[in-house]
């Protein structure tokens, strides 16, 4: 039985596992990171819009993970710390590249409906 | 698995840990102190057990986590109720466990007992002649065939005889060998287990390959499974041969029924068989098998030989009337055919014969299984019941009703898996205890029992079913639960349904009614045997001792005339001197030796057509009767009633005396009606002979056969060439200490004999029954058992019906009903429950029974005192049964059982 803090994650996970993956694929494009990399480099890049929770994020990654979309490496941080690291793999890139042309026919389609342009006779 | 999961959660917690470090690192970085840093970053990360949970989700093992809790669980509750898990294990594990034991006999004998490679593309080479199906070819023929043959791959001959063997200078049991050409092995498709089998280079000059191979059946019974075997010496007919290998423990030969003990190259027969001439030379002994070419069809092949057969019966022809100018030509040469079957039919005629008794008993025992699973259904569903509450909590809980179900059926799964278990321990055991009776009788059984991937999977399988069955319906039953009522009322208020058949009453019926049927077919099996055993067999079964004899060269009668007399009349001579013998006399056959009835087959030694004067048979009708060869005496030394003349004298057993014959019962009665055939004569292939005597019918072949025209010639008359005999003696004493003395005397008399086992009749009666006697004992004892469990069933769920009714028993008692009433009052659900169960049981045996004809004698499938004795059975104790609660209701105290609530 899961407790109701347990559904509203993944409530969330169902809400943003789109997005999110995407999220974590396009960061990883620049290099590997790990989990606290990777949760930084998405507060930063949407200009402290977005915060993705460790809840979603690390099931996320070890879906990503089995789905061989992504591969894990325990390396040294810049810290110097032990850090499990993650990395694209080219099924990964291939992923993203539909993902995020995907994404684009999505936002396209939003945008379209939101500022229209022309009217619907007028096509 | 559990030490990996427990790496990847140490793996996710230092991944954790490190998140967290860095975070704090970072914090530390913009200021913050070090233990701001880490609450900070706590919080920001969350609840760090939950991050964990629904990452560790991801990895897909979630449910079988589920599972091992289930599992546990169920473990738990198992070892809560040591009662209930003991019987019911004990239950599953003898269901289970009786249908693994006969799953691995019938494995064994259907389905690993293959003997060759690919046997649909064997095929077995016949010759039809006016009528007649003769399976001799001569070497001359096979040649033929088998050199300019097209549509198989290969072509083999094969001759079966007795072997006289030694070892070490000590004489051995006679063995069944058979000569084989070169490529016997290759065509089959058979490789040796230990050794090499023959090959063709084996086979190329006569007399110069003094090797062997033995069978696993000999190597086992000779020499203990020694595999120093190779190489060993034994000598045959005092000619020493080499063993060079052993056969799989499979691979029984291409005889059916026969059990191949040793095998030597065709090239070796004179060393074999000194003193008679080679059989390649002439004769007609061989049995040929081929095997086709891919993509050769029957029919192909069937063209093919035939047409080879044919020019070489022309060429034949053509020698003979050219060459022997005195005698012309049988024209029935020109008319004979060859014939082309499935040799894996042939192979296999004896294993579909002991198959349906087989099946019949996995069907049995299948029906035990299913009782022992309606049984602890039964169990569960009590046990369901008394859980609801337990239930009915859980799901208030906001428990999903698959869960909950799932957690049962993984309980009962559990039950399952420990019966399977141990149902597979037992089986290993019951297989031993089957083997000795399926091996009784002519037919040897050899083996092969170790457990295989192929059983365990059977019983895995059988376990999983079986779990699933009887798990199912209480699961169901269980969680079906109205919340308020479960929750309010106590147990016994609960389990209340109303008046319609509960699932406990319906698993009581089908116990009832799958124990029927049992019960029915195990009545028709006993009654079948009973009705063979009193079967007459024309001959006196008791105190009759019969001795096969076959010295060397006893194959060709006339090339060994003197000896042979000689012999026979000596042996005779010394047997009738011994104390306690009425009677003693020698006869082609012995009745009931079965495999020599089987793989003798339907051959000039015993068949020959007639003729006679006054009757004029109709186009189709068959003239071929069977006739065998005796000495003076020998009615009188096997018990046979002579009906009417006189029987042999010695005088008449002489080749120069007047041709006379005994004829039984059914060929007087067919040919000459009510008249008596005494000084009537009729006509064989060589002439007239003139009837004497008349006697009684005998069953020769099996108890089951029906009677059939037969007439006796005396020993020298006959122009069979077939000279083996077989002593017959009547005693008043001891026929088992006469055996052994005979068996001395026929050695002392002739050493190089193949030594025999001397036995009585009454034995070789009783191994013919044997298959009989297995389906009727195991199938007695399975319904009993059967009956057994249907009572322990109906037993509890009255038991359990009368606890949930003491409250209602004791409101009636109050009222002033009687406690005969009461008694009555139970009686009647059980009587209620009975009759249902009859009637269902009935039905399905009346439509069941059809599947054994077959394996019955003397009577109907539908037989109605069969049916009847059945019914009156499980009514009987059923009613044994039912009483018990039933007077336990009837002492209930009422003001106890008002107080109960």
């Amino acid at each position: 039985m899961k407790s109701y803090k347990q559904r509203g994650y993944e409530n969330r996970i169902e809400l943003l596992q789109g997005t999110l993956d995407l999220m974590i694929l396009q960061t990883l494009q620049w290099g590997p990171s790990h989990g606290y990399g990777i949760l930084q480099a998405i507060r930063t890049g949407s200009g402290e819009v977005l915060q993705v929770e460790t809840g979603s994020l690390y099931p996320a990654l070890h879906r990503l993970e089995r789905k061989k979309w992504i591969k894990a490496e325990w390396t040294v941080s810049e810290n110097n710390q032990k850090v499990k690291s993650y990395q694209l793999t080219a099924a990964g890139k291939k992923q993203l590249a539909a993902e995020r042309s995907n994404w684009e026919r999505l936002t396209a389609a939003m945008a379209g409906i939101l500022n229209p342009t022309e009217g619907p006779e007028g096509a | 698995m559990k030490f990996w999961r427990h790496r990847k959660d140490e793996e996710l917690d230092a991944e954790i840990r490190s998140h967290l470090d860095e975070a704090i690192r970072d914090r530390i970085a913009r200021g913050e102190t070090p233990d701001e840093a880490r609450a900070d970053a706590l919080r920001e990360f969350g609840n760090v057990g939950l991050v964990k949970e629904v990452t560790r989700e991801m990895w897909g093992w979630a449910s079988l986590e589920r599972f091992w809790q289930d599992l546990r669980f169920g473990l738990r509750m198992l070892r809560k109720h040591p009662g209930f898990t003991f019987a019911a294990v004990l239950l599953l594990a003898l269901g289970i466990g009786v249908n693994t034991a006969l799953f691995s006999v019938v494995d064994a004998v259907l389905l690993k007992r293959l003997p060759v490679n690919a046997p649909e593309q064997l095929v077995l080479l016949s010759r039809n002649s006016s009528g007649k199906t003769i399976d001799n070819f001569s070497f001359g023929m096979y040649e033929r065939l088998r050199d300019h043959d097209r549509t198989l791959t290969g072509l083999l001959a094969y001759y079966p005889l007795r072997l006289t063997a030694s070892i070490a200078g000590q004489p051995e049991p006679a063995l069944n060998g058979q000569l084989v050409t070169g490529n016997y092995y290759a065509v089959l498709g058979v490789n040796a287990a230990r050794g090499r089998t023959l090959t063709p280079e084996d086979d190329r000059t006569p007399g110069a390959h003094p090797v062997c191979v033995i069978s696993d059946g000999y190597w086992h019974r000779r020499f203990g499974r020694d595999p120093k075997v190779i190489g060993q010496n034994i000598s045959l007919s005092n000619q020493p041969f080499t063993v060079i290998g052993v056969t799989p423990p499979e691979f029984f030969g291409t005889e059916v029924g026969a059990a191949m003990d040793i095998t030597v190259p065709l090239t070796m027969q004179e060393q074999v068989i000194p003193g008679i001439r080679s059989f390649m030379r002439g004769g007609t002994r061989f049995r040929l098998l081929g095997r086709l070419q891919t993509g050769a069809t029957m029919a192909q092949a069937q063209a093919s030989l035939g047409l080879l057969y044919q020019q070489y019966m022309a060429d034949e022809l053509q020698r003979i009337s050219t060459s022997n100018k005195g005698k012309g030509p049988d024209p029935k040469m020109l008319a004979e055919r060859l014939q082309v079957a499935s040799g894996s039919q042939g192979l296999s005629a004896l294993r579909r014969q002991f198959s349906q008794s087989l099946f019949v008993l996995m069907g049995v025992v299948a029906l035990v299984l299913l009782i022992a699973c309606a049984n602890v259904a039964g169990l569960m569903l009590a046990r369901a019941v008394s859980r609801r509450q337990e239930m009915a909590v859980r799901l208030a809980l906001g428990a999903a009703r698959w869960r909950l179900m799932r957690q049962l059926l993984t309980e009962s799964l559990l039950l399952a898996g420990l019966g399977g278990l141990f149902g597979w321990l037992s089986a290993w055991w019951g297989t031993r205890l089957l083997l000795p009776w399926l091996s009784q009788g002519e037919i040897p059984l050899r083996l092969n029992l170790t457990p295989d991937l192929r059983l365990l999977v059977f019983t895995a399988v059988a376990a999983l079913l079986t779990g699933v069955w009887f798990g199912f319906a209480p699961a169901w039953l269980a969680t079906r639960v109205e919340l308020h009522t479960a929750l309010k009322q106590d147990v016994q208020a609960a389990g209340k349904h109303g008046g319609r058949l509960g699932f406990g009453q319906v698993f009581v019926v089908a116990q009832v009614a799958l124990s029927l049927l049992l019960l029915v077919g195990a009545g028709l099996f006993v009654r079948s045997l009973q009705k063979l055993q009193q079967v007459d067999t024309g001959f006196a079964r008791e105190n009759v001792v019969v001795l096969k004899l076959e010295p060397v060269g006893s194959d060709g009668k006339w090339n060994v005339l003197p000896q042979l007399t000689s012999l026979y009349d000596e042996l005779l001579r010394r047997t009738q001197a011994f104390p306690d013998v009425l009677a003693a006399s020698l006869i082609g056959y012995s009745p009931m030796s079965r495999r020599e009835w089987l793989t003798m087959g339907e051959t000039p030694d015993t068949m020959a057509t007639i003729s006679l004067p006054e009757y004029t048979p109709s186009s189709d009708e068959e003239m071929d009767v069977h006739f065998m060869q005796v000495y003076p005496n020998s009615f009188a030394a096997l018990g046979v009633p002579l009906l009417a003349g006189r029987d042999f004298t010695p005088q008449d057993n002489d080749k120069q005396a007047p041709p006379v014959a005994i004829i039984n019962e059914s060929l007087a009665r067919r040919f000459f009606g009510n008249q008596s055939p005494i000084g009537r004569r009729f006509s064989n292939r060589l002439g007239a002979v003139e009837i004497i005597g008349v006697v009684k019918d005998v069953k020769y072949r099996s108890l089951r056969e029906q009677e059939r025209p037969m007439y006796y010639r005396p020993f020298q008359q006959p122009g069979t060439s077939r000279g083996q005999m077989t002593l017959v003696v009547r005693t008043t004493g001891d026929p088992l200490s006469l055996a052994a003395a005979l068996q001395r005397e026929a050695r002392a008399l002739d050493p190089a004999m193949p030594l025999f086992t001397a036995e009585t009749l009454a034995a070789q009666l009783d191994a013919s029954l044997a298959q009989e006697r297995l389906v009727a004992a195991l199938s007695s004892v399975f319904s009993l058992l059967a009956l057994l469990l249907a009572c322990i069933g109906l037993y509890g769920v009255l038991a359990y019906d009368v606890a949930r009714r003491t409250h209602e028993i004791g409101i009636r008692m109050a009222l002033g009903a009687s406690s005969g009433r009461i008694v009555q009052l139970v009686l009647r659900e059980t009587l209620w429950l009975m009759s249902i169960g009859v009637v269902i049981g009935l039905g399905t045996a009346l439509a069941a029974t059809r599947w054994v004809k077959s394996l019955l004698f003397g009577l109907e499938p539908h037989d109605p005192l069969t049916m009847g004795l059945a019914v009156l059975t499980l009514l009987v104790v059923a009613a044994v049964a039912g009483y018990l609660p039933a007077r336990r209701a009837a002492k209930v105290d009422p003001l106890v059982a008002l107080r109960h609530e």
